[in-house]
């Protein structure tokens, strides 16, 4: 049975910037179940399109260690990032999941049992959560549940 | 009232493979692409061109790249 984490992270939502980065394994499937964004700005109608894509690489950012949702579950073998101060290098087109919203929403996205977005058994592969473009910059936050 | 007409558009799937959830309330499903993994919200009308894997016998995301029968698995062993 797949052992489940959490991680979070965030970051100033400027366009082309990664807000959270998931990074695989050679030795395991990361499969996202839930993933939760929203601001904690001043509330102000700012709109932004999301997306959750697929990278080779995963640049340099500030860790995120992934927190187990069992207490009993040993540390996670994926690794995360925060505020990316070297974006992933991000496979045109792998797009996964696409969304726009506004900072005064809090969108959460869950995966129906089956439907998991999956990173592949690969070192350094992964997914990241960017920013495509914004009418109006913001912190915002995010959290995302996965199982390996 | 954006919201109403956001729900109206969006159609709701019998099986879908992901929901967006906003103040607690599914606004749309994502159904999964089965040859690249991509998550869409299909709308009725859009004039977007889905596909249909008659081997899979799942939707495709309608990019050209996912016409050809390459399941989601074996593109992930072959990372």
């Amino acid at each position: 049975m797949s052992r489940r984490y959490s991680i979070d992270g965030q970051d100033t939502n400027t366009a082309n910037t990664t807000i959270l980065g998931l990074v695989s394994a050679a030795t395991i499937r990361p499969k996202i179940t839930d993933i939760i964004l929203g601001s904690d700005a001043t509330p102000g109608d700012q709109a932004a399109e999301y997306v959750i894509q697929r990278f080779t690489a995963p640049g340099t950012a500030t860790a995120v260690v992934p927190t187990p949702l069992d207490p009993g579950d040993p540390a996670a073998l994926a690794s995360a990032g925060e505020a990316h101060t070297v974006e992933p290098t991000y496979t045109a087109d792998a797009i996964l999941l696409m969304w726009a919203q506004n900072q005064r929403n809090t969108v959460r996205w869950v995966a129906a049992p089956g439907g998991e977005i999956i990173l592949p058994a690969t070192a350094n592969a992964g997914v990241g959560l960017r920013v495509i473009t914004v009418t109006g910059a913001a912190n915002v936050n995010a959290c995302i549940h996965y199982a390996e | 009232m954006s919201m109403r007409v956001s729900i109206m558009q969006n159609k709701f799937e019998h099986k879908p493979s992901g929901a967006f959830i906003v103040d607690g309330m599914e606004v749309a499903h994502t159904m999964q692409c089965c040859h690249c993994g991509k998550h869409f919200i299909s709308k009725k009308g859009s004039g977007r061109i889905r596909g249909f894997c008659l081997r899979c016998m799942k939707v495709t995301c309608g990019n050209e790249r996912c016409n050809p029968c390459i399941p989601f698995e074996k593109k992930m062993e072959m990372r």
